[in-house]
């Protein structure tokens, strides 16, 4: 173990960063099958949400990400694939919560409502 | 000296230009990276961490998406390409938006629970209790039927309006009705007439806008008597209709068994 190796220098780790960080690009990245299911389950979790009607805008991104997610896969580009998917689930997570609450606020203003008119009807008086 | 000198010097060389080579990529790297989606996602979840509704009822929802931040921030110093970068900014800032979604609608739902409460209040002018198997409603017979009718009188209808109105604003609410009889006449003509007269309330019901699929009419004859069936006054009593309103979200029970 003679002198200074690269490791010992100042730049040693930052080379040592850039040169894991490239392999890690280049090196073939997994099938993202796991990314894929989670983002599968959100979508319909968004659906059954009623996000379609209630929060149209996230849930159309998360459907397109998701399709394109799987032409990725198709093409061999696993990198984008996983990040489409993942892209995916958090769209639809958003979609759903957003739609949930948006119904749950109609609800609420609705039974706000018939309160209200109930209250008319056993006594006009007030 | 001098021979280790040069040793260093030797072994110095050759990594330090190509750690020269590699720096001046990754620097000319960093010099181009843009952190506006980190800005975005930064500032998402400021907005979200300074919502008090947010951290009373969405605070692990806040810390996942304070985690995905930190993971962006992660690669940005350590020098992950913009793709990267942008994409784990994007996520943390999805989540952070989320948070407040969920909040909010969790601030909803229990606005509902008060609003029902007060619905149930609306409730009083009938009479209704609260049990352990739901909110029972009980209507005499003769409140609701004429003598030998199986239509709904005007009084009973009204009453059974306002269980409509009820149900109506409750969507999670389901609902059991139970025909009962006294012990006059034989068990199987008791049974017969009190799943007529449940289906009669029952078809009231939906024709005032209830989905059918919340409601579960049955006949129990004379199997549960609230009252003596020795004296009029009793078997008035047992003469009823039930109207058992579940808790929300409660799926309808199997049919009660009497205790012989």
């Amino acid at each position: 173990m003679s002198g200074a190796s690269v490791f010992g220098s100042p730049w040693g780790p930052i080379l040592g960063a850039g040169i894991v960080l490239g392999i890690a690009a280049c090196a073939g990245d997994p099938a993202p099958d796991a990314e894929m299911a989670r983002a599968d389950l959100a979508v319909s979790q968004a659906e059954d949400a009623h996000a379609g009607t209630h929060a149209p805008g996230p849930y159309a991104l998360a459907q397109d990400k998701l399709e394109r997610a799987r032409e990725a896969v198709a093409d061999g580009d696993n990198l984008a694939a996983r990040r489409l998917a993942e892209q995916a689930a958090a769209d639809a997570q958003l979609a759903e919560a957003q739609a949930r609450s948006e119904v749950a606020r109609q609800n609420a203003a609705a039974l706000r409502e018939n309160i209200g008119t109930l209250r008319e009807e056993v006594d006009p008086r007030g | 000296m001098r021979n280790r000198s040069r040793q260093e010097n030797q072994w110095r060389g050759v990594p330090l230009r190509v750690a020269a080579v590699g720096m001046a990529a990754l620097v000319a790297a960093c010099a181009a990276r843009s952190s506006a989606s980190l800005q975005e996602a930064r500032s998402a979840v400021a907005t979200a961490r300074g919502d008090q509704e947010v951290l009373a009822r969405a605070p692990e929802e806040l810390l996942e998406s304070e985690r995905a931040l930190d993971r962006a921030e992660s690669a940005f110093r350590g020098g992950a390409d913009q793709n990267e970068i942008d994409h784990l900014a994007y996520l943390a800032r999805q989540r952070a938006v989320t948070a407040q979604a969920l909040a909010e609608e969790r601030v909803a739902l229990t606005e509902m629970e008060v609003l029902n409460e007060e619905l149930e209040d609306e409730l009083a002018g009938l009479p209704a209790r609260q049990t352990d198997r739901g909110l029972v409603v009980t209507l005499g017979e003769h409140i609701l039927f004429d003598v030998d009718r199986a239509d709904i009188k005007a009084g009973g209808a009204q009453d059974l309006a306002r269980v409509a109105d009820f149900l109506r604003n409750n969507p999670a609410r389901n609902l059991v009705i139970e025909g009962h009889t006294d012990s006059t006449a034989s068990d199987a003509y008791n049974l017969a007439l009190s799943q007529r007269r449940a289906n009669a309330v029952e078809d009231f019901l939906i024709s005032q806008g209830v989905d059918p699929l919340r409601i579960s009419s049955r006949g129990y004859g004379e199997q549960l008597p609230v009252a003596t069936n020795d004296s009029a006054a009793g078997r008035q009593q047992n003469r009823r209709v039930e109207l058992v309103i579940l808790d929300p979200g409660e799926a309808i029970p199997g049919p009660r068994v009497a205790v012989q």
